[in-house]
């Protein structure tokens, strides 16, 4: 009998994509990962679902997950067919010497947790509070949180490994489920922001953090263009438009629709949710999709019982 | 026998079903949610330190776009609660596929799409909890009408509404413009919260936005109204915007799905048991 954490350890060399596909890892293993959806209109409450049901053993997906998760999976396959939101985030902090940069967190950063997201949108509005959204609705974080960040250090004391972004684009091996990637804020903001050919993005310093490094971009991307055989794809960030002395952080999201339509941009009023809007980042206020992977015994599951009489 | 007053609560949440679910519970039968008519005459009595003055608030108003069975698209602005009424009817919006053909969900900007049925009952004044309320005619409404109750509709012209100045503009046109008299809920109860804005802080310009340029018409639509807010009023003439702590005046704009505050108001008895009023700091016991 294989315990969770012999199946966890064992799952984590395999690879996530295994994780997220429901093959059983081993036959004699009664135990397998299974991924279940997390929707709410309230983003926070969807989060905690969702981390409820990773429980010790299992993760919330980040987009390196989401998106590994989609290129080993069908085109029909609801991962590719909705939009979805990520254990990823994109904090705007300061070094000790004053430079701004970008530091993205996959795995779960400073929002990671429900309460801090709560914190956040509960918090007096004005704009002088250290708490609360930022006048573009990403959330404040403090100048504390924002050092300890860029140290790997969570508020909760959760500790993780933090590279630099020229040490990440050569490849990092043996990355970790949750860990930080530090970018200088003017590359960032120079990155590419909109409907972007294939090819810029898979240079593009911003996706390749988003991605989880230039292969599984390149890989990802690639995927992505050969579905409808299309040119472009949707990238977004606000980080020409804040103000970066503000230590901030967004949330990353990962779009798409029903065949993937419009993922090149089209005509008329635009689709909301409805729309493929690629690789995103998005404030604390809004709906919530998440991927949750936990480890299940199939036999004490309702999934496959027949309830009809 | 106890005195029996109306209290306002203020009910915030950070999503706005669950934020009217809880104002409606706190009016109760007896009770209301506050309209953005409601809550303007508030302001209007109110000194401007109170609360009511220093943030924003959702109101139980909402601007419903449909069309008439003629074809003619008009706005039709709902007082007292409308389409999106209950928290139910809010989240089968928010619950919906967003899938852009869908019926049901919410648009591109974030109205909550209305069903073509929910369109025509909307005209002749039915809400889908099955209520029913009187339906006026813009023209009519603005000679104004004696004894309206909490709950109505107004029936503007989207062409008009859509031509409605945009933006922060001067006080002397919005008291004449057909949309903020909508909104408002009445000409003179437009005139006499402008007036009290205006002297706020002695400016020229207030906020008054609306959606009707950049929206399909055809796509039967409605939107809960937010009135801004923020301590002091500052920037009130559109030279401050920051996120929710922006004075803009009225939106029309808002997603649908985001935060929400309420005013719910609803008799209480003042009894001397109630902790309202009770002394909770510890001090010094007197010298014996």
């Amino acid at each position: 009998m294989i315990t969770r954490r012999e199946l966890m350890q064992a799952a984590a060399t395999i690879g996530i994509g295994l994780l997220v596909s429901p093959r059983a890892l081993s036959k004699e293993a009664e135990l397998r990962m299974v991924a279940r959806i997390f929707f709410d209109s309230y983003n926070t409450l969807a989060l905690r679902q969702a981390l409820h049901y990773a429980g010790d053993d299992g993760f919330v997906a980040s987009l390196p997950q989401l998106l590994h998760a989609r290129v080993n999976a069908d085109y029909d396959n609801l991962i590719w067919n909705t939009w979805f939101s990520a254990q990823s985030e994109e904090s705007v902090v300061a070094t000790p010497q004053g430079n701004p940069v970008v530091v993205t967190v996959h795995g779960g950063g400073i929002f990671g947790n429900p309460a801090r997201i709560e914190r956040a949108l509960r918090a007096d509005l004005s704009r002088h509070n250290v708490h609360g959204l930022t006048g573009q609705y990403a959330a404040k974080i403090t100048r504390q949180e924002a050092r300890e960040l860029l140290r790997g250090r969570l508020p909760d004391g959760t500790e993780f490994p933090i590279h630099g972004f020229e040490a990440f684009r050569k490849g990092v091996s043996g990355l970790p489920r949750r860990y930080g990637v530090v970018l200088d804020f003017r590359t960032a903001k120079a990155s590419a922001n909109g409907y972007v050919a294939f090819d810029e993005l898979r240079n593009d310093p911003v996706t390749i953090c988003r991605a989880g490094g230039v292969e599984a971009a390149a890989t990802y991307l690639e995927k992505a263009r050969r579905r409808n055989n299309t040119n472009r794809m949707q990238a977004s960030h606000r980080h020409d438009a804040i103000d970066p002395t503000q230590p901030q952080t967004r949330l990353l999201t990962l779009g798409g629709n029903r065949g993937g339509i419009g993922s090149e941009g089209h005509e008329g009023l635009s689709w909301g949710y409805g729309e493929d809007w690629g690789l995103s980042a998005s404030g604390p206020v809004d709906m919530g999709r998440y991927v949750a992977v936990a480890p299940l015994d199939p036999s004490t599951d309702v999934q496959h019982l027949d309830f009809e009489i | 026998m106890p005195d029996r007053t109306m209290q306002p609560t203020i009910i915030f949440q950070p999503h706005i079903p669950t934020a009217l679910h809880r104002a409606l519970e706190c009016a109760g039968d007896d009770g209301f949610v506050a309209s953005l008519p409601d809550l303007l005459r508030a302001r209007a009595r109110a000194p401007y330190d109170n609360i009511v003055w220093n943030t924003w608030f959702t109101s139980h108003s909402e601007e419903c776009v449909v069309a008439t069975p003629q074809g003619n698209p008009v706005v039709v602005a709902i007082h007292g609660g409308g389409v999106l009424g209950t928290p139910k009817r809010f989240e089968r919006s928010l619950y919906a596929d967003m899938d852009h053909r869908n019926e049901e969900g919410l648009t591109g900007d974030g109205a909550a799409k209305v069903t073509r049925q929910e369109a025509r009952d909307v005209l002749e004044g039915r809400l889908p909890d099955g209520t029913e309320i009187p339906v006026y005619a813009f023209s009519e409404f603005r000679r104004g009408i004696a004894d309206l109750p909490r709950r109505y509709a107004v029936v503007l012209d989207f062409e008009l509404a859509r031509k409605t100045e945009k933006g922060f503009t001067p006080f002397e046109v919005l008291k004449e413009e057909p949309n903020f008299i909508v909104r408002a809920g009445g000409l003179e109860a437009a005139v006499a919260y402008l007036d009290r804005f205006q002297a706020r802080h002695g400016t020229k310009l207030m906020g008054n936005f609306h959606p009707f340029n950049h929206i399909d018409p055809d796509q039967p639509q409605t939107r809960a109204i937010f009135l801004a807010g923020n301590q002091g009023g500052v920037g009130s003439e559109g030279d401050y915007f920051y996120g929710y702590d922006s004075d803009y005046g009225i939106g029309g704009y808002a997603h649908m799905a985001g935060m929400a505050r309420y005013v719910a108001v609803a008799p209480r008895v003042a009894r001397p048991g109630d902790l309202r009023g009770q002394d909770f700091e510890r001090r010094a016991r007197p010298e014996a």
